[in-house]
């Protein structure tokens, strides 16, 4: 699978973890996505439960055999829209195709 | 990263890591190739368009329609700085939307005196104002078309913040359009491979 459809993935199950937000307590919260919304992932971690909204985050994901860093801002739209919305992000923005 | 837009290719590399040529018929050498699209009708500016390769650089020079349809078009990087360009409202709007850099370069400045100069002087500040208002993408280059037009970045940069350009957020577009075609972790904005999933 190509790793850039990642953004047209479903995200409940894959583990992923904050590298950048613009809340510096949130850096660091590693775990699995276990529920999503329109602007928050859930994430199970060692901790509990904690709600991460996604817009201004960066989050690290392994996907099709790589580390990924994917931008909360991409994935910002709820889940049942992600196929179309995160196909039509790729095929109209400027991405890499070679 | 110091890259800068030249129209030929150069001899002295001043501070920078490294040129895009651009030219009509790009050719294999140490640069990195960009491709001059000169259209006067939409319909040449698609048969040119199919020509390009996917590892140029594609800029486009043309009147004010052939500009507002290149801009629409997926393969276009760039609008290139050439004597003669008119950048309106409304193509600045599009460009920021469809992801299109605009081109300012310092060699415009040169090769131009007195009124004219004057008069490129208000346009460029004008163009700048509206382009901060959309945060469109724009790049600060040299556009040289010769050994003696190319001036060091610092002092590039130094000149368009003068005219109220926002030279860090210009160095972020381009560094951006350079590792699209460079960098093979870079997929798109947002996106980006950052190693193997152990």
């Amino acid at each position: 699978m190509r790793p850039e459809l990642v953004i047209a993935h479903e995200w409940i199950g894959l583990n992923v973890e904050v590298v950048k937000s613009v809340n510096p307590c949130e850096v660091g919260i590693r775990g699995k996505v276990v529920d999503e919304t329109k602007n928050t992932l859930k994430i199970m971690t060692e901790k509990g439960l904690k709600t991460v909204i996604k817009k201004g985050r960066v989050f690290r994901v392994k996907f099709a055999g790589k580390l990924m860093d994917v931008s909360g801002d991409l994935i910002n739209f709820r889940p049942e829209e992600r196929i179309r919305r995160g196909l039509i992000l790729l095929k109209r923005g400027k991405v890499r195709r070679w | 990263m110091k890259v800068d837009f030249v129209r030929f290719k150069p001899s002295l590399t001043y501070d920078y890591d490294n040129f895009v040529v651009f030219d009509e018929n790009p050719k294999n050498g140490e640069f990195l190739k960009g491709y001059v699209v000169k259209a006067r009708s939409s319909k040449e500016l698609l048969q040119k368009l199919r020509r390009a390769k996917m590892d140029w650089f594609v800029g486009v020079v043309g009147d004010l329609n052939v500009l507002k349809y290149a801009v629409m078009r997926w393969r276009v990087d760039l609008i290139l700085d050439f004597e003669g360009r008119v950048l309106d409202y409304s193509l600045i709007k599009m460009a920021r939307e469809k992801d299109v850099a605009i081109e300012f370069s310092f060699a415009r400045f040169l090769r131009c005196r007195g009124y004219e100069r004057s008069k490129l002087f208000e346009e460029v500040v004008e163009t700048l104002k509206v382009i901060k208002k959309f945060d469109t993408p724009f790049v600060l280059t040299s556009g040289a078309e010769n050994d003696y037009e190319l001036r060091p970045k610092r002092q590039i940069l130094e000149f368009f913040e003068y005219l109220g350009a926002d030279v860090e957020r210009a160095e972020s577009w381009i560094e951006r359009l350079v590792r699209r075609y460079t960098d093979p972790n870079y997929i798109m904005d947002g996106l980006e491979i950052v190693g193997e999933d152990p």
